[in-house]
């Protein structure tokens, strides 16, 4: 009956392995942020980040016990909302600017 | 009610009138209002003065106090500065006075102020008039400017006068030097003046400081600054009189006579101001502003006589200025130059008085020189304006065939400053040398050396008066035809002769003891006087000794005349041979003892160049780190806005790396 453990109750992902996972995810993010000139590459990678973090907070909140963790996805949730509009506003001005979404191209703030 | 407000306010409205339509007005116009309202103050003032001086009837008013005395009023005009109370340091041991301190802007006659008044509308008068005339020359702005300046001064010297508090004396002190200054400069566009009439308002400054201290310590002291209040309470205070702190106020009141009465050591802008036009030199710088700290130190000799050191010290002080004066005016060459070391030799003749506590002779012999010095700067004037502007009496000589009025009011002039009988400075000259003597409180030395020094400089007086006297009227001419010299007009020789008059029985008004006559001055003058320990020390001669001392002074101006005459009277090699013999004294004196070179040594040019460091100091390191913290902060911005690259990835990198950094730190903490 060993085999059917995870009939009997529900089987718990260690904290160890959601944590590995978020921190792998927000890796990937940040490595595209860094590396890709697409902007609409960077944006979705920064999205990729974002969730990473909510991973991580819904997890350890499930290892801590407590509500405020998952509250916190809730915060993030809208705050990446919010900032996907203005994101893709940037993106679609950077395109009538451009003609491109190439980031190295756009260096108006170069001092 | 009073009108007494009126003698000042008559010559400021001469003053506004001729500052703002003088140029319209015309000549005539600005003479009529600049001479009217000085004659119309004279009336004025002989009907403020005749209660306290002839026995009139007092005025009566709400804001008029009559002292028990009845000897003099206080018209109070107007709540000036309503400070509220204090209570003043206490001097006794008591509690110091407590009181409302409450400075009202008021005017007090009594017969010292009548007597001034007298003198300063009346002498003023008699200069506006003769200036009316010799300032013809100047065109129409500058002749309104002139008598605009001259009615201020005239304005500002009677709230001097006639103030019932010491600030208000202090608010006419501040004007009048203004107005010198203005005068010593009217001339601006030349060189010279400008910077003399600054001298004269600096050197002033000094002494304004001195006496704006003593006037805090005496608030400190007395809780007020009215005349009235503050010589009571000094009078009843046992304890002040002989305290140190009578001395601290008497040696400060006594700075700022030294600065405007040009005494030791504040004394070198006088000479100097005689860049000024000539009636000005009359009427500021000789007969009126400065005596202005010898009014102020018999107003307050209820605090001079609370300090016998302090008098001591005003005594000395008058005494040596008299005698150091003298010497440098024995060589001059210049007409005004040698009038001007006068002036402040006869100065020194009145401080010597009034420090001897003889307050009367010091009063006396102010009013005689306001007479004869005044008659003396106008005759310069007079004889000025017939060579063209020249001073120099190496090229004059042998004037009194051209200028007979002149030549005959300068020579009674001449009498009556060096003291020869009956004319008015032998009056006065007499009476402050009897003073020196008759002063109980000081050691039997102090007096000796008083007296002798006073008789010593009354010979050198009568000698250079003399001087001056033959080598501009008498002997050979030394001055070109062509400069073809002329009498002055009616209007300028009028007014001298009016002077003359009263150079000549001006000392009526004090005859000496030895006389038995009436001694009016004396007998008006004594409701004024405390009581105090100089007063009473005062010494009363027998009349044997009276007549030796009146004989001693008389023969020191016989002397002093007629070795004048014997040297100057006609051409002699006498006075070539002694400048020859002592050939360094003759130029050390004749330069005036470079005093203000001891002075440009001593004070200016360290000021100077401390001055100098400090403008260095503020160019290099205080603009240094202004300026170095721009030019910092632009280099920097220079360097560091490359690391501003407009690259979103590399902005990101950064962050990235900051972030791992903080990660990083965290975990190793």
């Amino acid at each position: 009956m060993d085999g059917l453990d995870f009939l009997s109750g529900p089987t718990v992902v260690p904290v160890s392995f959601s944590l590995a996972l978020a921190l792998t995810i927000f890796c990937i993010g940040a490595a595209g942020v860094l590396l890709r000139r697409n902007a609409i590459i960077v944006f979705a990678c920064i999205e990729m980040m974002m969730n990473a973090a909510n991973l991580a907070f819904v997890s350890l909140a499930d290892a801590w016990g407590g509500p405020e963790g998952r509250i916190f996805v809730f915060f993030v949730i809208i705050v990446a909302a919010a900032e996907a509009a203005i994101g893709l506003g940037i993106v679609i001005t950077l395109y009538r600017l451009h003609g491109s979404i190439d980031l190295d191209r756009a260096d108006l703030m170069r001092g | 009610m009073s009108s007494v407000w009126i003698i000042p306010l008559l010559p400021f409205l001469g003053f506004l009138i001729n500052a703002f339509v003088g140029k319209r007005l015309g000549k005539n116009g600005v003479r009529a209002v600049a001479c009217g309202v000085l004659l119309f103050a004279f009336a004025a003032s002989l009907g403020a003065v005749g209660p306290v001086l002839f026995g009139g009837s007092m005025p009566e008013g709400d804001n008029i106090v009559v002292n028990e005395a009845g000897h003099a009023y206080e018209v109070t005009v107007w709540e000036w500065i309503p400070a509220g109370e204090r209570r003043g340091v206490s001097i006794d041991g008591g509690g110091g006075f407590l009181t409302e301190l409450n400075i009202p802007f008021g005017f007090y006659i009594d017969p010292l102020t009548a007597v001034m008044l007298l003198v300063v509308t009346g002498v003023g008068f008699l200069i506006h008039l003769y200036a009316s005339k010799y300032m013809d020359d100047e065109d129409e702005a500058g002749y309104a400017r002139f008598f605009t300046y001259l009615n201020l001064f005239v304005a500002m010297m009677l709230i001097l006068i006639m103030g019932s508090t010491f600030v208000t004396m202090f608010v006419g002190w501040e004007g009048v030097g203004l107005c010198s200054y203005l005068l010593i400069g009217f001339y601006y566009k030349k060189e010279k003046p400008p910077v003399a009439g600054m001298k004269a308002f600096l050197v002033n400054r000094i002494g304004d400081f001195g006496f704006l201290l003593g006037m805090l310590l005496l608030l400190l002291v007395f809780g007020s600054l009215r005349y009235t209040e503050v010589f009571e309470r000094a009078a009843a205070s046992p304890g002040f009189a002989g305290s140190g702190i009578a001395l601290a106020i008497a040696l400060l009141l006594f700075v700022g006579a030294t600065g405007k009465s040009a005494q030791l050591p504040l004394y070198t802008w006088l000479p100097d101001a005689m860049e000024g036009p000539t009636p000005v030199s009359a009427l500021i710088h000789a007969a009126t502003m400065v005596t202005a700290g010898v009014f102020m130190i018999i107003r307050s000799n209820v605090l001079f006589q609370a300090s016998v050191e302090a008098s001591m010290v005003v005594a000395i002080v008058g005494g040596l200025t008299a005698f150091f004066a003298a010497t440098i005016a024995l060589v001059q060459n210049d007409l005004k130059k040698i009038l001007a070391y006068s002036t402040v030799s006869q100065l020194g003749y009145m401080f010597l008085a009034v420090g001897c506590g003889a307050y009367t002779a010091g009063l006396f012999h102010l009013v005689t020189h306001a007479f004869f010095k005044a008659l003396l700067f106008l005759g310069a004037g007079s004889v000025s304006h017939a060579m063209h502007h020249e001073l120099d009496i190496r090229k004059m000589g042998g004037l009194k065939s051209v200028l007979p009025q002149t030549r005959l009011q300068m020579f009674i002039a001449c009498l009556a400053i060096a003291g020869v009988p009956i004319l008015a400075g032998f009056w006065s000259k007499d009476e402050i040398l009897l003073g020196a003597l008759a002063q109980g409180t000081f050691p039997g030395l102090a007096k000796a050396l008083l007296y002798g020094g006073g008789l010593l400089t009354a010979v050198m007086t009568a000698f250079y008066m003399f001087r001056l006297y033959y080598r501009t009227f008498e002997g050979e001419p030394r001055w070109d035809d062509h400069q073809e010299p002329h009498e002055a007009p009616t209007l300028m020789t009028g007014p001298l002769w009016v002077l003359a008059g009263l150079s000549a029985v001006g000392g009526f008004i004090g005859f000496g003891a030895w006389t038995h006559l009436p001694n009016w001055l004396h007998h008006a003058l004594e409701p004024v006087l405390h009581p105090g320990q100089l007063v009473a020390a005062t010494a009363h001669f027998g009349l044997g000794t009276e007549l030796v001392l009146v004989a001693a002074a008389t023969a020191a101006a016989l002397v002093g005349w007629f070795w004048a005459r014997t040297w100057y009277g006609a051409e002699n090699e006498a006075p070539a041979r002694m400048a020859r013999r002592f050939p360094k004294l003759h130029a050390l004196a004749s330069a005036k003892w470079r005093v203000d070179e001891i002075y440009d040594a001593l004070f200016v040019t360290p000021f100077r160049r401390a001055c100098e460091w400090a403008g260095t100091f503020d160019r290099w390191v205080v603009d240094g780190l202004v300026e170095g913290a721009g030019v910092g902060a632009t280099l920097t911005g220079e360097v560091l806005r490359h690391v501003s690259s407009g690259r979103v990835r590399t902005y990101a990198l950064s962050v990235f790396i900051g972030a791992v950094g903080v990660a990083v730190w965290l975990i190793v903490h």
